[in-house]
């Protein structure tokens, strides 16, 4: 094919004059790449394999500013494609600490560049969030946001928010700990006056709906299962008239942020007006289960519902009486459905099922159970832990113990979970583990005699508090209404022994 | 004081029936949830057919107050169906004026609860849908006194010839107790 080698050698060239002292060739060399390489995903794994990204990382302290520029937008245009080498490349690379930096620029016309580009990058699950809550990278966005016009604060709030938008944050155990850090520091950082500054400036009604929506963003993450900055937060009136008015605004996302926002500052119980009660929030975000346009919206409303869920068992009654569970068991069954749909939708399912036996019933009765295990053994770790996380609520029902869960045959995928790569995917399985070794489930023999109590000891000297947690209480359900003919299962007195070790 | 007799693991032992069709029955209590007036269990029969001479199915326990109207609405029962069985319980004649209205505090200082009873599947053997000579398609209405964890009642099934059958369980005492939580 004359065309595709004559391209591929073009290709070449460039990528070799990346290393020219000639500062023009160079210039043009980059240019050149970064029109080749917008949206084509072929041009993209082309000229990552001819290696320019470490060539490009070498311009980036080469002090020319148009010549950064460019390479900024390059590298953007490379982040931004389904190739997963290049992405791979960049974060192994010292590159996005250097863009990082480079946020500090005098040049205004550099700072927009590299925003963009970051703004990309951190889009990526994959990427390196922690990254972002380096004390000056986030004085550095916070002030970005303050200071400079309304695209590069966009941009900069956009960066910010993306530790929540990623989704890698807000699982169970650890991760809520990190949290937290997270939180304070952003917090110290004035986020939230920027984003307050953002709530109400006047801006272009494009750059007005992301800087909104970034803002919201930053604002929900801070204000959850975080009672010292929810209690700052009710402080300001203003916040509240703001969301009350938003929770009504015609963008669905923006209603779903606002309502997150709410629900948040409200699980905290403080004593000011929150803007709307809880079930009326709650029935906002379920008529929101009905949008798809955006198409991306269908992902993030069964999440957001997750997390208003938690712990409360009102809300989920509110939830199981509505045709939500039909709408998210849909997705589970949609087979165009992206992984966040699925991750999305199961998280959901899980919250839904928590604490009430009757949502539990509903869910089993549609026959997803099934579909639910498969997703166990999916690639994706967000995806194995909430599809987890739904088998262990559903196992809290001594009825689907004895009934649905027996017909999955679901023990031998839960002790396969327990070496898990995730630690907390680890956990929620020792915890399904927990009810299903129960002695009225039929399942425990089978866990017992798979070297299942050899297992759940091993976890309980686990460096992990929650995991040695769980498995104790397995231990504990274990001998609950023990019969006699079990003890030839146990290993002699490992099991006391092991649990005298806590 | 409700709850003295009722925790998962206790154990209640009496028979089902009249004279010679008697049979002797346990049962077994799994979770017990006052909040949601729920609870589950095991209900063992012997000698009911030939078939299974033990037989054993979960039920699910209802308790009439918060939750639940002592209008059935369900399974079959009709309001004089209800009326007819609740009736038989000398305790039932103080609420029976008000019985469609009845909630909570109605029990709240009386040494009695009502609760229905109703077996959703056998045990082991989830998938067995129907056995002959026996039938647990209809359900229990039944009495509970607080005091003693005593329970007495009658089966209710549409089809069934033999009404009213009556079932009494009183507590067994243990020298110790289990406990298990769900994690």
């Amino acid at each position: 094919d004359v065309q595709k080698w004559m391209g591929g050698e073009l290709a070449e060239s460039s990528v070799n004059a990346l290393g020219s002292d000639d500062r023009d060739q160079c210039l043009k060399a980059v240019r050149s790449i970064k029109n080749a390489t917008i949206g084509s995903n072929s041009k993209k794994r082309l000229y990552t394999n001819l290696g320019v990204i470490p060539k490009l990382e070498r311009l980036l302290s080469s002090g020319d500013e148009e010549l950064i520029t460019q390479v900024v937008a390059t590298l953007g245009s490379l982040i931004n494609g389904t190739n997963p080498d290049s992405l791979k490349q960049i974060i192994e690379s010292q590159i996005p600490i250097v863009l990082i930096q480079l946020l500090n620029h005098k040049s205004l016309k550099m700072v927009e560049a590299t925003a963009r580009t970051l703004k990309i990058f951190f889009r990526k699950p994959n990427a390196p969030h922690q990254l972002i809550f380096e004390e000056r990278t986030l004085s550095g966005l916070v002030n970005l946001i303050k200071y400079t016009p309304e695209n590069i604060a966009e941009l900069a709030a956009t960066i910010l928010a993306s530790f929540y938008t990623s989704r890698s944050y807000l699982e169970k155990s650890e991760l809520l700990d990190r949290m937290r850090t997270y939180q304070t520091s952003l917090w110290a950082s004035g986020a939230f006056e920027a984003s307050m500054k953002l709530l109400f400036s006047n801006q272009t009604k494009v750059i007005n709906a992301k800087s909104q929506e970034s803002a919201l963003r930053i604002v929900g993450f801070l204000s959850f299962m975080n009672l010292d900055i929810c209690k700052s937060i009710a402080h300001h009136a203003k916040i509240l008239d703001a969301l009350n008015k938003l929770i009504r605004d015609s963008s669905p996302i923006i209603k779903l942020l606002a309502a997150s926002c709410i629900a948040n500052l409200s699980r905290c119980k403080i004593d000011t007006i929150v803007p709307l009660s809880d079930s009326a929030t709650v029935a906002v975000v379920l008529k929101l289960l009905h949008t798809s346009d955006p198409e991306w919206i269908r992902e993030e409303v069964p999440a957001a519902l997750a997390h208003i869920l938690i712990e409360n068992e009102d809300l989920q009654r509110m939830v199981v009486d509505s045709d939500a569970i039909t709408i998210l068991i849909s997705n589970l069954r949609d087979e165009s459905a992206s992984p966040s749909l699925i991750q999305s939708s199961l998280k959901a399912l899980a919250a839904i099922t928590e604490l009430l036996e009757d949502g539990r019933r509903k869910v089993i009765d549609t026959g997803i159970l099934p579909t639910i295990a498969s997703f166990l053994e999916n690639t994706s770790i967000g995806i194995r832990l909430a599809a987890c996380d739904c088998i262990r609520s559903l196992s809290r029902s001594v009825k689907a113990l004895r009934t649905a869960l027996v017909d999955l045959e679901i023990t031998p995928s839960l002790f396969k979970l327990l070496d898990d790569e995730s630690v907390d995917i680890q956990t929620i399985a020792l915890a399904a583990l927990c009810n299903v070794i129960l002695d009225f489930s039929p399942m425990k023999k089978m866990a017992l005699e798979n070297s299942g109590i050899k297992l759940i000891c091993y976890k309980t000297s686990n460096s992990n508090v929650t995991i040695r947690m769980n498995a104790v209480w397995a231990l504990k359900n274990l001998v609950f209404m023990a019969v006699p003919e079990l003890d030839s299962l146990y290993p002699s007195g490992e099991s006391i022994a092991c649990a005298c070790h806590i | 004081m409700d709850s003295f007799y009722l925790y998962s693991g206790s154990r209640f032992e009496g028979k089902q029936g009249n004279g010679k069709a008697s049979y002797p029955v346990i049962i077994e209590l799994k979770t017990v949830d006052l909040v949601h007036s729920r609870f589950t269990g095991y209900l063992h029969i012997s000698g009911l057919t030939q078939e299974y001479p033990q037989l054993t199915t979960y039920f699910d326990g209802e308790i009439i107050g918060k939750h639940f109207s002592f209008v059935t609405n369900k399974w079959d029962a009709t309001e004089s169906v209800d009326l007819e069985y609740w009736s038989q319980f000398p305790e039932f004649h103080e609420i029976a004026h008000r019985w469609k209205i009845a909630n909570s505090d109605d029990f709240d200082d009386k040494d009695h609860l009502f609760m229905r009873w109703k077996e959703d599947f056998l045990v082991p053997d989830h998938r067995v849908t129907s056995i002959v000579g026996a039938s647990f398609a209809g359900f229990y209405y039944m009495k509970y006194s607080k005091s003693n964890g005593m329970f007495s009642g009658y089966y209710y099934h549409p089809k069934m010839i033999d009404k009213l059958q009556p079932l009494e369980l009183r507590y067994v005492r243990e020298r110790c107790s289990a406990t298990f939580e769900f994690c």
